[in-house]
């Protein structure tokens, strides 16, 4: 498992924990009980974190995570403070996120209490490409030079990329 | 987008990824990118050498944010303003680095852009733990302050630490903190 892979699964793992007290506290309290928390992840960290990617790209990533989010705000907030243990900031703009048509959302991880879904690679970097080609072009440029991703190229043109972006 | 263009470019794109790969082993590249993962302002899947006690130059930072990884120029005011002594940052030189570390520095709201990176994007990294847990964020940095004070209020100042068990600076500390705002205005 890369070192992304790993330090995720150490996220996912305690925050798991933090929603069995907290859904532990609300029936002790006779609340209403907590919702199973949803987690999508975007952009770099689903790169890094998926091993076969990690050994064809090279990734680098600043603190961020994207992450489209479903669950309770003391959830998030829980989610927040476990991330800025580890030198992590959840993106709060990570809704702005443009996902492509065709993307699909691979299981990452499940618990009980908490489910972590991870966006194809493919489809990630077609979201780059589009969206952040400038940013992104070296990254591009590998990922089509290494031949692993077969429809990145017709996908990045059907969605009004540009091609000339990665010269 | 007709058949010989596309397949033309692709060509094209592969032959600038070969190059991208002397790129990605410039010394100017790993260096940077050694002190930055060090240090926890990156993280990356690539062999780079760890180097927490690089120093870098800031026209080799800022090549490698250019022309190899632009995270590179995200987190580059951040890592300057907290580990200044790494870098040779000159006011003149790097006129418009010095001045986002100076906003930075200052905490200001708004700022300057940085190589196309917006001053809000740079602040994140200037407050954020690090893996280093030397560094400080800027809100955790000590600053120096001299004051005359009456020698009553010092007695008094060295009595109440004494009393806590901490240091005067601590005491002081704890005494502004824990005022009423409007005691001390």
């Amino acid at each position: 498992m890369s070192e992304a892979g790993r330090l995720l699964q150490e996220i996912f793992n305690e925050l798991s924990l933090k929603i069995a007290a907290l859904a532990h506290e609300r029936r002790r309290e006779g609340l209403l009980p907590i919702a199973k928390a949803k987690m999508q992840l975007l952009g770099q960290m689903s790169l890094l974190a998926n091993d076969k990617v990690s050994m064809i790209l090279s990734l680098t990533q600043t603190g961020d995570m994207d992450a489209l989010l479903s669950m309770d705000e003391a959830v998030k907030s829980e989610l927040k403070v476990i991330l800025r243990r580890q030198g992590l900031v959840y993106d709060e703009d990570s809704y702005l996120i443009w996902i492509p048509p065709q993307a699909k959302f691979e299981k990452l991880f499940e618990g009980d209490y908490l489910l972590v879904e991870s966006i194809d690679p493919e489809s990630a970097l077609v979201s780059k490409a589009v969206k952040a080609p400038e940013k992104n072009k070296l990254l591009i440029r590998q990922a089509i030079a290494s031949d692993e991703f077969p429809t990145l190229v017709d996908r990045i043109l059907e969605n009004g990329g540009r091609l000339e972006d990665f010269l | 987008m007709n058949t010989i263009n596309r397949e033309t470019l692709i060509k094209q794109i592969k032959d600038q990824a070969k190059l991208d790969v002397r790129k990605r082993r410039d010394r100017r590249f790993l260096e940077t990118m050694g002190f930055l993962v060090a240090k926890g302002f990156l993280k990356t899947n690539m062999r780079v050498p760890f180097l927490p006690s690089q120093k870098l130059r800031i026209k080799d930072a800022v090549w490698a944010g250019l022309n190899v990884e632009p995270r590179i120029l995200e987190v580059l005011p951040a890592a300057v303003l907290r580990l200044e002594k790494h870098f040779d940052l000159d006011p003149i030189e790097h006129r418009e680095l010095a001045q986002v570390v100076e906003q930075l520095r200052k905490r200001d709201e708004k700022g300057e852009d940085f190589c196309g990176v917006p001053f809000e994007k740079l602040r994140v990294w200037a407050e954020l733990p690090l893996r280093d847990k030397r560094v400080k964020a800027v809100t955790e940095k000590k600053v120096i302050k001299t004051f005359r004070l009456d020698p009553l209020a010092i007695e008094r100042l060295r009595k109440i630490a004494k009393e806590k068990g901490v240091c005067e600076t601590q005491a002081l500390e704890s005494l502004i903190l824990g005022a009423k705002l409007s005691i001390i205005i």
